[in-house]
C-alpha cells in the first residue's frame, strides 16, 4: 500500500535560525507521525540541533503539545530555545 | 476581566498609559510594573537589547495566562505592553498594570503573570554589546 505523506512546515526562532541556517522548512512525513518523531527527523536534517535537544521548546501552531501529538496536514511546528521575555 | 495585550516596536510611554487608565469605583489597588533594560547582560556592557517575538503565539500565550489569572484572582483589568525590536538601556521593555479591589491580589497576579511569561511566552533577547576599543 502506498504510504501517504503530509507536509509539515517547521519554523525556527532565535539562534535556532543560525544553527539551521534557515527560518523555516517543510517536512514530508508519513501520516501518523508524532511530534517526537518529527523532531528526530529535524535533528537528522540539521545536526547542529542535536546539542540543543534538551533545551528545545516545541509548539504546534500556537500551543505547547505533548511529544506524542500526532501531526496533521497543515499544522506548523515551531522550535525555539528557552524564552526570555521581560 | 478587561484585558489589553500589545506588542509594539514603539517606545513605552508610561505617562500616556497611565492617562488612559480606566477603573471602577469599587477598585482599591493599581499595581504597575515596568521592566527596564539593564546596562549589564551576561557580565558584559550592552547598549541595547533586540527583542525577537513569535507575535501570534505571544498574544495567544499571554491570553491563556490571563485566562488563568481570571480564574484565580478577582482582577478587574490587566494591561500589558511588551516591546519588540531594539530597546535601549534604561528604556522600558515591559509594562504591566493590574487593577483589583485590594493590593494582595494585584501584586500576586502581576508577579505570577511575569513568572509564567518567562516560562512560556516566546520572546527572546539578543543583546547588542558596546564595542570595546
Amino acid at each position: 500500500m502506498k504510504q501517504i505523506l503530509i507536509d509539515i512546515k517547521v519554523n525556527f526562532f532565535s539562534y535556532f535560525k543560525d544553527l539551521t541556517e534557515c527560518e523555516s522548512t517543510v517536512l514530508h512525513l508519513p501520516q501518523g507521525t508524532n511530534l517526537d518523531q518529527a523532531l528526530s527527523v529535524i535533528r537528522q536534517q540539521y545536526p547542529k540541533m542535536e546539542r540543543m535537544k534538551r533545551s528545545t521548546l516545541a509548539a504546534v501552531d500556537l500551543e505547547y503539545v505533548a511529544k506524542n501529538h500526532i501531526l496533521k496536514a497543515g499544522e506548523e511546528i515551531s522550535l525555539f530555545p528557552p524564552v526570555q521575555g521581560g | 476581566m478587561k484585558r489589553s495585550i500589545k506588542l509594539t516596536l514603539e517606545p513605552i510611554v508610561e505617562s500616556s498609559l497611565i492617562a488612559e487608565r480606566k477603573m471602577s469605583r469599587e477598585m482599591g489597588a493599581v499595581n504597575y510594573f515596568s521592566g527596564i533594560v539593564r546596562e549589564g547582560e551576561e557580565g558584559k556592557t550592552i547598549k541595547a537589547i533586540n527583542y525577537e517575538a513569535f507575535d501570534k503565539m505571544v498574544l495567544h500565550q499571554f491570553d491563556l495566562i490571563l485566562n488563568e489569572i481570571e480564574e484565580r484572582w478577582p482582577i478587574e483589568s490587566i494591561r500589558l505592553v511588551h516591546r519588540t525590536g531594539t530597546v535601549k538601556v534604561n528604556e522600558s521593555s515591559l509594562w504591566i498594570e493590574v487593577i483589583s479591589p485590594h493590593r494582595t491580589e494585584a501584586f500576586e497576579a502581576c508577579q505570577w503573570l511575569i513568572d509564567e511569561m518567562k516560562k512560556r511566552v516566546p520572546i527572546w533577547k539578543h543583546p547588542i554589546f558596546t564595542k570595546v576599543d
